[in-house]
Protein backbone atom coordinates (compact mmCIF):
# COMPACT_ATOMS: atom_id res chain seq x y z
CA UNK A 1 0.00 0.00 0.00
CA UNK A 2 3.26 2.22 0.05
CA UNK A 3 3.70 4.34 -3.04
CA UNK A 4 7.03 4.48 -3.93
CA UNK A 5 9.23 8.01 -4.10
CA UNK A 6 9.32 9.67 -7.95
CA UNK A 7 6.00 8.10 -8.90
CA UNK A 8 3.35 11.01 -8.11
CA UNK A 9 3.37 14.22 -9.40
CA UNK A 10 3.76 17.80 -7.90
CA UNK A 11 0.35 18.03 -7.92
CA UNK A 12 -0.92 14.36 -6.18
CA UNK A 13 2.58 15.22 -3.80
CA UNK A 14 1.03 18.43 -2.55
CA UNK A 15 -2.55 17.07 -2.21
CA UNK A 16 -0.92 14.33 0.10
CA UNK A 17 0.73 16.84 2.19
CA UNK A 18 -2.39 19.26 2.67
CA UNK A 19 -4.57 16.72 3.44
CA UNK A 20 -1.95 14.81 5.81
CA UNK A 21 -1.09 18.06 7.40
CA UNK A 22 -4.72 18.72 8.38
CA UNK A 23 -5.16 15.34 9.81
CA UNK A 24 -1.99 15.48 11.78
CA UNK A 25 -2.62 18.67 13.34
CA UNK A 26 -6.21 17.51 14.46
CA UNK A 27 -4.92 14.50 15.56
CA UNK A 28 -2.08 16.12 18.05
CA UNK A 29 -4.82 18.39 18.99
CA UNK A 30 -6.89 15.69 20.14
CA UNK A 31 -4.20 13.35 21.27
CA UNK A 32 -4.38 14.07 25.12
CA UNK A 33 -1.02 13.80 26.82
CA UNK A 34 -2.03 10.65 28.81
CA UNK A 35 -2.72 8.97 25.71
CA UNK A 36 0.52 9.10 23.80
CA UNK A 37 1.82 6.03 25.00
CA UNK A 38 -1.04 4.08 23.62
CA UNK A 39 -1.01 6.04 20.53
CA UNK A 40 2.69 5.23 20.28
CA UNK A 41 1.97 1.62 21.28
CA UNK A 42 0.01 1.32 18.23
CA UNK A 43 2.01 2.68 15.98
CA UNK A 44 4.62 0.47 16.92
CA UNK A 45 2.31 -2.45 16.45
CA UNK A 46 1.76 -1.11 12.42
CA UNK A 47 5.11 -0.91 12.18
CA UNK A 48 5.63 -4.24 13.69
CA UNK A 49 2.98 -5.71 11.61
CA UNK A 50 4.78 -4.95 8.48
CA UNK A 51 7.06 -7.33 9.30
CA UNK A 52 4.88 -9.95 9.33
CA UNK A 53 4.32 -11.59 6.00
CA UNK A 54 1.24 -13.33 4.96
CA UNK A 55 1.36 -16.15 2.27
CA UNK A 56 -1.54 -15.71 -0.22
CA UNK A 57 -1.31 -18.11 -3.24
CA UNK A 58 2.35 -18.10 -5.24
CA UNK A 59 2.63 -14.63 -3.28
CA UNK A 60 2.82 -13.22 0.30
CA UNK A 61 2.03 -9.76 1.63
CA UNK A 62 1.94 -8.03 4.84
CA UNK A 63 -0.57 -6.43 7.46
CA UNK A 64 -1.41 -3.21 8.48
CA UNK A 65 -4.29 -2.96 11.01
CA UNK A 66 -5.73 -0.12 9.73
CA UNK A 67 -9.03 -0.58 11.12
CA UNK A 68 -7.81 -1.99 15.03
CA UNK A 69 -5.79 1.35 14.65
CA UNK A 70 -8.92 3.87 13.66
CA UNK A 71 -10.81 2.35 16.23
CA UNK A 72 -8.34 2.56 19.19
CA UNK A 73 -7.07 5.97 17.88
CA UNK A 74 -9.94 7.54 16.23
CA UNK A 75 -7.99 10.88 14.92
CA UNK A 76 -5.19 9.99 16.80
CA UNK A 77 -4.20 7.24 13.68
CA UNK A 78 -2.80 10.32 11.87
CA UNK A 79 0.25 11.16 13.80
CA UNK A 80 0.03 7.47 14.63
CA UNK A 81 0.78 6.34 11.17
CA UNK A 82 3.07 9.75 10.31
CA UNK A 83 5.57 8.43 12.45
CA UNK A 84 5.24 4.96 11.50
CA UNK A 85 5.76 5.65 8.03
CA UNK A 86 8.86 7.72 9.01
CA UNK A 87 10.64 4.39 10.37
CA UNK A 88 9.32 2.64 7.46
CA UNK A 89 10.92 4.66 4.94
CA UNK A 90 14.34 5.09 7.14
CA UNK A 91 14.75 1.16 8.33
CA UNK A 92 12.75 -0.40 5.67
CA UNK A 93 12.76 2.04 2.62
CA UNK A 94 9.04 1.58 2.07
CA UNK A 95 7.57 4.66 1.06
CA UNK A 96 9.44 7.78 1.19
CA UNK A 97 9.96 11.12 2.53
CA UNK A 98 8.38 13.21 -0.41
CA UNK A 99 5.48 10.87 -0.35
CA UNK A 100 5.36 10.63 3.52
CA UNK A 101 2.30 12.45 3.30
CA UNK A 102 0.52 11.15 0.40
CA UNK A 103 1.20 7.48 2.11
CA UNK A 104 -0.14 9.05 6.05
CA UNK A 105 -3.09 10.23 4.07
CA UNK A 106 -3.45 6.74 2.32
CA UNK A 107 -3.67 4.88 5.37
CA UNK A 108 -4.88 7.11 8.12
CA UNK A 109 -7.88 8.05 6.32
CA UNK A 110 -8.78 4.41 5.96
CA UNK A 111 -8.58 3.50 9.79
CA UNK A 112 -10.21 6.65 10.39
CA UNK A 113 -13.21 6.42 8.03
CA UNK A 114 -13.53 2.32 9.60
CA UNK A 115 -13.86 4.29 13.04
CA UNK A 116 -16.11 7.16 11.82
CA UNK A 117 -18.69 4.52 10.16
CA UNK A 118 -18.42 1.39 12.31
CA UNK A 119 -17.56 2.87 15.27
CA UNK A 120 -20.69 3.71 16.98
CA UNK A 121 -21.95 0.26 15.68
CA UNK A 122 -19.32 -2.03 17.25
CA UNK A 123 -20.18 -0.02 20.53
CA UNK A 124 -23.74 -0.52 20.35
CA UNK A 125 -23.39 -4.16 19.58
CA UNK A 126 -24.58 -6.26 22.25
CA UNK A 127 -23.38 -10.09 20.87
CA UNK A 128 -20.29 -11.46 19.98
CA UNK A 129 -21.57 -12.34 16.69
CA UNK A 130 -22.47 -8.86 15.90
CA UNK A 131 -19.31 -7.31 16.86
CA UNK A 132 -17.21 -9.81 14.90
CA UNK A 133 -19.14 -9.03 11.72
CA UNK A 134 -19.18 -5.18 12.33
CA UNK A 135 -15.47 -5.25 13.04
CA UNK A 136 -14.62 -7.83 10.20
CA UNK A 137 -16.81 -5.20 7.44
CA UNK A 138 -14.42 -2.70 9.09
CA UNK A 139 -11.25 -4.85 8.48
CA UNK A 140 -12.06 -5.47 4.81
CA UNK A 141 -13.59 -2.01 4.15
CA UNK A 142 -10.06 0.26 5.40
CA UNK A 143 -8.15 -2.20 2.99
CA UNK A 144 -10.04 -2.19 0.41
CA UNK A 145 -10.79 2.10 1.03
CA UNK A 146 -6.56 2.16 1.22
CA UNK A 147 -5.97 0.60 -1.98
CA UNK A 148 -8.66 2.46 -3.57
CA UNK A 149 -7.30 5.66 -2.71
CA UNK A 150 -3.78 4.62 -4.02
CA UNK A 151 -5.41 4.24 -7.53
CA UNK A 152 -6.49 7.18 -6.83
CA UNK A 153 -3.51 9.19 -6.30
CA UNK A 154 -1.60 7.10 -9.19
CA UNK A 155 -4.14 8.31 -11.42
CA UNK A 156 -4.14 12.00 -10.39
CA UNK A 157 -0.32 11.86 -11.07
CA UNK A 158 -0.79 9.72 -14.71
CA UNK A 159 -3.55 8.48 -16.70
CA UNK A 160 -1.89 5.75 -17.60
CA UNK A 161 -1.43 4.31 -14.26
CA UNK A 162 -4.76 3.36 -14.20
CA UNK A 163 -4.64 -0.24 -15.00
CA UNK A 164 -1.58 -0.34 -12.62
CA UNK A 165 -4.50 0.72 -10.16
CA UNK A 166 -7.18 -1.89 -11.29
CA UNK A 167 -4.74 -4.27 -10.22
CA UNK A 168 -3.08 -3.43 -7.24
CA UNK A 169 -7.27 -3.22 -5.82
CA UNK A 170 -7.72 -6.44 -7.16
CA UNK A 171 -4.30 -7.77 -5.51
CA UNK A 172 -5.76 -6.25 -1.80
CA UNK A 173 -8.92 -8.63 -2.10
CA UNK A 174 -7.58 -11.03 -0.10
CA UNK A 175 -5.29 -9.08 2.43
CA UNK A 176 -9.30 -7.31 3.14
CA UNK A 177 -10.42 -10.71 4.22
CA UNK A 178 -7.17 -11.68 6.04
CA UNK A 179 -7.29 -8.63 7.49
CA UNK A 180 -11.27 -8.23 8.55
CA UNK A 181 -10.81 -11.45 10.25
CA UNK A 182 -7.53 -10.73 12.48
CA UNK A 183 -10.17 -7.34 13.05
CA UNK A 184 -13.16 -8.90 14.00
CA UNK A 185 -11.10 -11.70 16.87
CA UNK A 186 -9.45 -8.59 17.99
CA UNK A 187 -12.20 -6.09 18.49
CA UNK A 188 -13.84 -8.58 19.95
CA UNK A 189 -11.69 -9.70 22.17
CA UNK A 190 -10.49 -6.03 22.79
CA UNK A 191 -14.22 -5.38 23.94
CA UNK A 192 -14.99 -8.05 26.43
CA UNK A 193 -11.22 -8.20 27.96
CA UNK A 194 -10.72 -3.60 27.80
CA UNK A 195 -12.81 -1.81 26.36
CA UNK A 196 -11.66 1.74 27.58
CA UNK A 197 -8.81 1.07 25.41
CA UNK A 198 -11.01 1.64 22.31
CA UNK A 199 -12.09 4.90 21.23
CA UNK A 200 -15.35 3.90 20.41
CA UNK A 201 -16.04 2.84 24.13
CA UNK B 1 42.93 18.08 26.38
CA UNK B 2 40.75 20.77 26.04
CA UNK B 3 37.40 20.23 28.63
CA UNK B 4 35.04 22.68 26.93
CA UNK B 5 34.76 19.67 23.88
CA UNK B 6 32.32 17.27 26.06
CA UNK B 7 29.98 20.48 27.23
CA UNK B 8 26.85 21.15 24.60
CA UNK B 9 27.71 24.19 23.65
CA UNK B 10 30.46 22.86 22.09
CA UNK B 11 28.53 20.77 19.55
CA UNK B 12 27.83 23.71 17.15
CA UNK B 13 31.57 24.01 16.48
CA UNK B 14 32.31 20.65 16.26
CA UNK B 15 29.51 20.57 13.62
CA UNK B 16 31.03 24.05 11.99
CA UNK B 17 34.02 21.42 11.02
CA UNK B 18 32.13 19.82 8.48
CA UNK B 19 31.30 21.40 4.97
CA UNK B 20 27.66 22.14 5.32
CA UNK B 21 27.95 22.18 9.06
CA UNK B 22 27.26 25.90 9.58
CA UNK B 23 24.76 25.95 7.72
CA UNK B 24 20.80 25.76 10.32
CA UNK B 25 19.51 22.56 10.11
CA UNK B 26 16.00 24.37 9.26
CA UNK B 27 17.66 25.76 6.61
CA UNK B 28 19.37 22.09 5.04
CA UNK B 29 15.80 20.68 5.37
CA UNK B 30 14.13 23.67 3.29
CA UNK B 31 16.97 23.33 0.96
CA UNK B 32 16.09 19.30 0.13
CA UNK B 33 12.54 19.88 0.43
CA UNK B 34 13.15 22.47 -2.32
CA UNK B 35 15.36 20.20 -4.82
CA UNK B 36 13.17 17.07 -3.98
CA UNK B 37 10.09 19.53 -4.95
CA UNK B 38 12.37 20.58 -8.57
CA UNK B 39 13.13 17.07 -9.13
CA UNK B 40 9.38 16.20 -8.86
CA UNK B 41 8.23 19.27 -10.81
CA UNK B 42 10.31 18.61 -13.53
CA UNK B 43 8.33 17.74 -16.74
CA UNK B 44 10.34 19.18 -19.57
CA UNK B 45 13.98 17.15 -20.74
CA UNK B 46 15.57 20.49 -19.96
CA UNK B 47 13.72 21.57 -16.86
CA UNK B 48 14.36 17.88 -15.52
CA UNK B 49 18.20 18.36 -16.80
CA UNK B 50 18.34 21.05 -14.44
CA UNK B 51 17.12 19.92 -11.76
CA UNK B 52 19.51 16.82 -11.78
CA UNK B 53 22.86 18.88 -11.96
CA UNK B 54 23.06 19.16 -8.33
CA UNK B 55 21.41 15.31 -6.98
CA UNK B 56 24.47 14.36 -9.42
CA UNK B 57 27.21 15.96 -8.04
CA UNK B 58 25.86 15.24 -4.83
CA UNK B 59 25.95 11.78 -5.59
CA UNK B 60 29.28 10.89 -5.96
CA UNK B 61 29.96 12.85 -2.22
CA UNK B 62 27.82 10.22 -0.54
CA UNK B 63 28.63 7.64 2.31
CA UNK B 64 28.47 4.06 1.66
CA UNK B 65 26.07 3.02 3.96
CA UNK B 66 23.81 6.13 1.95
CA UNK B 67 24.99 3.90 -1.29
CA UNK B 68 23.82 0.45 -0.01
CA UNK B 69 20.76 2.02 1.04
CA UNK B 70 19.57 3.12 -2.51
CA UNK B 71 20.73 0.10 -4.04
CA UNK B 72 18.20 -1.39 -1.45
CA UNK B 73 15.47 1.06 -3.06
CA UNK B 74 16.72 0.66 -6.46
CA UNK B 75 16.05 -3.57 -5.89
CA UNK B 76 12.43 -2.40 -4.39
CA UNK B 77 12.02 -0.33 -7.64
CA UNK B 78 12.50 -3.12 -9.68
CA UNK B 79 8.96 -4.52 -9.15
CA UNK B 80 7.68 -1.00 -10.14
CA UNK B 81 9.42 -1.03 -12.81
CA UNK B 82 8.15 -4.31 -14.29
CA UNK B 83 4.29 -3.18 -13.30
CA UNK B 84 4.72 -0.10 -15.47
CA UNK B 85 6.08 -1.40 -18.42
CA UNK B 86 3.56 -4.86 -18.47
CA UNK B 87 0.92 -2.68 -17.93
CA UNK B 88 0.87 1.36 -19.60
CA UNK B 89 -0.77 0.62 -22.83
CA UNK B 90 2.40 1.22 -24.97
CA UNK B 91 5.52 -0.54 -24.19
CA UNK B 92 6.92 2.90 -24.98
CA UNK B 93 5.57 4.76 -23.01
CA UNK B 94 5.90 2.37 -19.84
CA UNK B 95 9.72 2.45 -20.79
CA UNK B 96 9.85 5.77 -20.54
CA UNK B 97 7.83 6.22 -17.33
CA UNK B 98 10.09 3.79 -16.02
CA UNK B 99 13.12 5.21 -16.74
CA UNK B 100 11.68 8.48 -15.50
CA UNK B 101 10.34 7.11 -12.59
CA UNK B 102 14.20 5.68 -12.12
CA UNK B 103 16.06 8.59 -11.92
CA UNK B 104 13.31 10.33 -10.03
CA UNK B 105 13.73 7.85 -7.27
CA UNK B 106 17.48 7.99 -7.28
CA UNK B 107 17.82 11.75 -7.49
CA UNK B 108 15.10 12.35 -4.51
CA UNK B 109 16.93 9.95 -2.50
CA UNK B 110 20.08 11.09 -2.99
CA UNK B 111 19.36 14.43 -1.76
CA UNK B 112 17.53 13.38 1.38
CA UNK B 113 20.42 11.49 1.78
CA UNK B 114 22.62 13.93 1.74
CA UNK B 115 20.54 16.23 4.27
CA UNK B 116 20.54 12.95 6.90
CA UNK B 117 24.17 12.92 6.08
CA UNK B 118 24.75 16.27 7.24
CA UNK B 119 22.09 17.03 9.60
CA UNK B 120 22.55 14.59 11.82
CA UNK B 121 19.52 13.47 14.92
CA UNK B 122 16.75 15.17 13.93
CA UNK B 123 14.23 14.63 16.49
CA UNK B 124 16.23 17.40 19.41
CA UNK B 125 15.85 20.25 16.70
CA UNK B 126 13.27 22.81 17.94
CA UNK B 127 11.21 23.02 14.78
CA UNK B 128 9.82 19.22 15.18
CA UNK B 129 6.92 19.58 17.51
CA UNK B 130 7.02 18.23 20.89
CA UNK B 131 4.16 15.68 20.61
CA UNK B 132 6.00 14.15 17.83
CA UNK B 133 9.26 14.30 19.36
CA UNK B 134 7.92 12.09 21.95
CA UNK B 135 5.94 10.04 19.55
CA UNK B 136 8.80 8.76 17.57
CA UNK B 137 10.94 8.26 20.79
CA UNK B 138 8.24 6.20 22.39
CA UNK B 139 7.33 4.47 19.42
CA UNK B 140 11.07 3.45 18.62
CA UNK B 141 11.22 1.67 22.14
CA UNK B 142 7.41 0.48 21.91
CA UNK B 143 9.02 -1.53 18.45
CA UNK B 144 11.00 -3.48 20.77
CA UNK B 145 9.04 -3.79 24.42
CA UNK B 146 6.13 -5.10 21.91
CA UNK B 147 8.44 -7.68 20.12
CA UNK B 148 9.54 -9.36 23.72
CA UNK B 149 5.74 -9.64 24.67
CA UNK B 150 5.08 -11.15 21.42
CA UNK B 151 8.15 -13.57 21.23
CA UNK B 152 7.04 -14.92 25.21
CA UNK B 153 3.55 -14.93 23.31
CA UNK B 154 4.40 -16.70 20.54
CA UNK B 155 6.64 -19.14 22.59
CA UNK B 156 3.85 -19.83 24.94
CA UNK B 157 1.83 -20.52 21.89
CA UNK B 158 3.77 -22.77 20.05
CA UNK B 159 4.07 -24.87 23.29
CA UNK B 160 0.71 -25.63 23.55
CA UNK B 161 -0.50 -26.16 20.10
CA UNK B 162 2.16 -26.44 17.22
CA UNK B 163 0.41 -26.99 14.21
CA UNK B 164 -2.65 -24.21 13.77
CA UNK B 165 -4.35 -23.73 10.74
CA UNK B 166 -6.88 -21.96 8.87
CA UNK B 167 -9.60 -19.72 10.98
CA UNK B 168 -7.88 -20.72 14.21
CA UNK B 169 -4.49 -19.55 13.50
CA UNK B 170 -5.68 -16.19 12.42
CA UNK B 171 -7.86 -16.45 15.81
CA UNK B 172 -4.87 -16.71 17.86
CA UNK B 173 -2.63 -14.60 15.93
CA UNK B 174 -4.90 -11.56 16.53
CA UNK B 175 -5.48 -12.75 20.88
CA UNK B 176 -1.51 -12.45 20.67
CA UNK B 177 -1.06 -9.27 18.62
CA UNK B 178 -4.35 -7.87 21.25
CA UNK B 179 -2.84 -8.83 24.27
CA UNK B 180 1.19 -7.84 23.68
CA UNK B 181 -0.19 -4.30 22.87
CA UNK B 182 -1.83 -4.31 26.58
CA UNK B 183 0.95 -5.67 28.24
CA UNK B 184 3.08 -3.49 26.25
CA UNK B 185 1.37 -0.92 27.40
CA UNK B 186 2.08 -1.20 31.09
CA UNK B 187 5.69 -1.30 30.18
CA UNK B 188 5.38 2.07 28.38
CA UNK B 189 3.40 4.09 30.94
CA UNK B 190 6.63 2.71 33.11
CA UNK B 191 8.71 3.83 30.72
CA UNK B 192 7.54 7.51 30.13
CA UNK B 193 7.45 7.96 33.92
CA UNK B 194 11.32 6.97 33.87
CA UNK B 195 11.69 9.13 31.17
CA UNK B 196 10.08 12.44 32.94
CA UNK B 197 12.10 11.80 36.09
CA UNK B 198 15.25 11.86 34.33
CA UNK B 199 14.06 15.51 33.44
CA UNK B 200 11.36 14.72 31.18
CA UNK B 201 11.49 16.02 27.36
CA UNK B 202 11.98 19.81 28.23
CA UNK B 203 15.63 19.22 27.95
CA UNK B 204 16.44 17.66 24.87
CA UNK B 205 16.37 20.82 22.53
CA UNK B 206 19.94 22.47 24.37
CA UNK B 207 21.31 19.96 22.75
CA UNK B 208 21.35 21.43 19.13
CA UNK B 209 21.15 25.13 19.43
CA UNK B 210 19.57 26.29 16.46
CA UNK B 211 20.97 29.71 15.00
CA UNK B 212 19.03 31.18 12.07
CA UNK B 213 22.01 33.55 10.02
CA UNK B 214 22.27 35.74 7.02
CA UNK B 215 23.58 33.28 5.12
CA UNK B 216 20.81 30.72 5.76
CA UNK B 217 18.30 32.72 4.21
CA UNK B 218 20.16 33.69 1.55
CA UNK B 219 20.73 30.12 0.40
CA UNK B 220 17.09 29.35 1.10
CA UNK B 221 15.67 32.26 -1.26
CA UNK B 222 18.25 30.60 -3.87
CA UNK B 223 16.51 27.68 -3.36
CA UNK B 224 13.55 28.52 -3.44
CA UNK B 225 13.93 30.93 -7.05
CA UNK B 226 15.66 27.90 -8.07
CA UNK B 227 12.31 25.71 -7.66
CA UNK B 228 10.26 28.12 -9.42
CA UNK B 229 12.74 28.15 -12.70
CA UNK B 230 12.10 24.55 -13.11
CA UNK B 231 8.57 24.72 -12.65
CA UNK B 232 8.26 27.83 -15.40
CA UNK B 233 11.06 25.87 -17.49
Amino acid sequence: MHISEGVLSGGALLTGWACSGVGIAVGLKKTEPEKIVRTALISSAFFLASLVNVKVGASSTHLAFLAPMGLALGWGIFPAVFTALILQAFLLQFGGLLVLGANTFIMSSAGLAAYLLFGKIISRAKNRVMIFTFAFIAGAFAVILGAFLVGVFLTMSERNFLTTAKIILLAHIPLAIIEGVVTGFMITWLRKISPEFLEIS
Amino acid sequence: MNENIFTIHALPKLNAKYSLGDLDVRAKFAIAICYAISIAIAKTPGAFFLASVLPVALAFTLSNSSIRTLAKINLLNLFMIATMILTFPDFHKGFKAALILTLRLNFTCVVFAKFFETANYIPDAKFVPEKIRVLLILTIRGIFVIQDCLHSSILSVRMRARNLHGVLKWKVFAYVIASSILRSEARSEKMLLAIKMRGGFAGFEQVRELNWKFSDSVICVLSGIYVTGIFLA
